[in-house]
């Protein structure tokens, strides 16, 4: 089947004064197939929001090119199929959201009447239904966020491709995200996002792609990040000594909490050993790498490029 | 095919313009401008008509010209700057439709508050006509008025152009707004350069600064044949058939600046 999105060795440069230059993009060749939902991830710099930009034709490649469906992304044909939420969305906004939905529905060539039943579906969709007719100047973070995703489906794109979609938002705003997203999925529309925090990404895409200083440094299922996981103890008060009288010498307190941590082969054997002291157990997680630590890491396995 | 994005995008630039602080500052400094030039008007010991007319006609143009450099570059800039302009160029249309769409609206914007500051002058006009204390009130042309209204007007939209012709390639709204003033004086002056290099007084110019004076009034727009306020003021002849070329003359030379526009928009990255 034909890749929804191709990115073949994108190399970007943004001049800075007369000499000098930033290379914002590597040789980035990526392909994004239909129907899934792909999450970039990486640092802020690492050259996200420009391969978006690149892709939507704001920003044009230094080097390499960028299919859509088969099309050149320098044509306005190209974007036929696809729906944009840029990061940090902003609007006309002395319009309500439904005026700035029809408004976008003109754009791609709709009818008043087709326009306004598509806007109202999705200003439903996006739970704005109570707001439509308010002043987009007066929306919170949140609510301009869904109405840029509103916006993004209008023309009923197969491809919607999201910069940091999540950001700025309240978990409970994240998690609102993560369903839409979810839900156009289902829909069978691909799905391309970034964002600069792997929980947000692992949870709901099919693959994952890490991106650092303009190179993807791993492609693959989110899974597969994170290799062997390691389990975090945190008690409450100074129980060090007790802990290095069990054999674990690397306790260290963070506030009046005693955090040690357990790699997971050994996690049964050290609770074990613990039962009998009647610790005030604070609390016992999985934890995964850090981002942090991904991004300093180059993957093995399944490395891109 | 219809034009509905270029449309839509024009309608939305009109309202926004409409809404802006600096568009109501030139509206109501308008408006004072037009009471004052009547008391002034009132005031004077000359032809009380004639100079309402003048007064009038110039608060009109004025106003034109205000509107025309600042809300070309002001809007334009906003766009780029507050990044609205993803929403629009992210959609299957080509770069010329913004820049169409974009020109559309500030020139609806600039046409209509022409037309409500005309109608206000004319109404005034009338008034001190009625009221008029002269034993021969001289006749107004009316027709001719409304004329030189509709020349400021096009004078007003290829000064648009100009403003969206440097927006699309200039870095900071300043830089547009500076570059489109020099054409405007430039283009003012062209005409009365070249009436002197074909005076007696031309003779003695060098031939080098002659063809740069030339070529200069080729490049830049000839503004002073769209000033027909004299004309309608003293109700001199003003023939259709010069008219109609200089309309014409005014549109291809606003189309030459669009198109050049897109070309230089489509080059454009928007960071
Ligand atoms: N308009 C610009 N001019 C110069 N450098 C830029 C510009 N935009 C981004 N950059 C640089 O390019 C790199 C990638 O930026 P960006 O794509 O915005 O990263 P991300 O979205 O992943 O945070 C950064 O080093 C950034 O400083
Ligand atoms: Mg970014």
């Amino acid at each position: 089947m034909q890749a929804a999105l191709r990115i073949e060795d994108l190399t970007k440069h943004y001049k800075k004064g007369l000499r000098e230059k930033i290379v914002a993009l590597r040789g980035l060749s990526l392909e994004v197939h239909q129907g899934e939902i792909l999450g970039l991830v990486g640092p802020n710099g690492a050259g996200k929001s420009t391969t978006i930009k690149i892709i939507m034709n704001l920003l044009f490649p230094t080097k390499g090119r960028v299919e859509i469906m088969g099309i050149n992304a320098r044509s306005p044909k190209a974007r036929e199929h696809l729906g944009y939420l840029p990061e940090n969305p902003s609007f006309y906004d002395h319009l309500t959201g439904e005026e700035f939905l029809l408004f976008t529905g003109r754009l791609l060539g709709m009818e008043g009447n087709e326009g306004r039943e598509k806007a109202w579906e999705l200003l439903r969709m996006v739970r704005l239904e109570d707001a439509g007719r308010m002043a987009i100047r007066k929306y919170s973070k949140g609510m301009a966020q869904r109405l840029g995703i509103a916006q993004a489906l209008m023309g009923d794109p197969r491809i919607v491709v999201m910069d940091e979609p999540m950001s700025g938002l309240d978990p409970i705003g994240r998690a609102e995200v993560s369903q839409l997203i979810l839900s156009l999925k289902k829909q069978e529309k691909t799905i391309f996002f970034s964002s600069h925090i792997l929980h947000d990404v692992e949870a709901i895409c099919d693959r994952v792609g890490i991106l650092v200083e303009g190179r993807l440094t791993y492609l693959g299922t989110p899974s597969r990040i994170v290799s062997t996981p390691t389990w975090l103890l945190k008690i409450e008060g100074d129980y060090r000594g007790i802990l290095r009288e069990k054999g674990l010498t690397h306790a260290t307190m963070v506030g009046r909490i005693t955090q040690v941590e357990i790699q997971e082969d050994e996690l049964w054997e050290v609770m074990d050993a613990v039962r009998g002291c009647n610790l005030p157990i604070y609390s016992l997680e999985k934890r995964r790498c850090s981002l942090e630590e991904i991004f300093a890491k180059e993957v093995g396995s399944e490395t891109a490029g | 095919m219809k034009p509905r994005a270029e449309i839509a995008l024009a309608w939305v630039t009109l309202k926004e313009g409409m809404r802006e602080r600096a568009f109501m500052g030139i509206m109501t400094f308008a408006l004072l401008l037009l009471i004052a030039s009547g008391v002034i008007a009132d005031l004077s010991i000359g032809n009380i008509l004639k100079v309402t007319q003048d007064l009038g006609l110039s608060a009109v143009s004025f106003t034109g010209l205000l509107l025309a450099f600042f809300m070309g570059t002001h809007l334009i800039a906003k766009d780029l700057d507050k990044r609205s302009i993803y929403m629009v160029l992210s959609k299957p249309m080509g770069r010329g439709s913004y820049i169409a769409g974009k020109y559309g609206g500030l020139v609806a914007l600039v046409g209509l508050s022409l037309a409500f500051i005309t109608l206000f002058m004319l109404v005034a006009t009338f008034y001190f006509y009625k009221t008029s204390r002269l034993y021969f009130p001289p006749q107004i042309a009316w027709g001719k008025l409304v004329l030189a209204s509709i020349f400021i007007f096009l004078e007003a939209s290829l000064i648009l152009a100009l403003s969206v012709f440097f927006s699309s390639f200039a870095s900071s709204p300043l830089l547009a707004l500076f570059l489109t003033l020099a054409v405007y004086l430039v283009g003012e002056s062209t005409h009365q350069v070249s009436e002197i290099l074909h005076s007696p007084l031309g003779q003695r110019t060098s031939p080098v600064l002659k063809a740069l004076a030339m070529g200069a009034f080729y490049i830049f727009p000839d503004l002073s044949l769209l000033d027909l306020k004299a004309a309608a003021v003293h109700n001199l002849p003003l023939p259709p058939l010069r008219l109609m070329k200089t309309a014409l003359y005014a549109i291809c030379y606003i189309l030459a600046l669009l198109i050049l526009a897109t070309f230089i928009f489509k080059k454009r990255e928007m960071k």
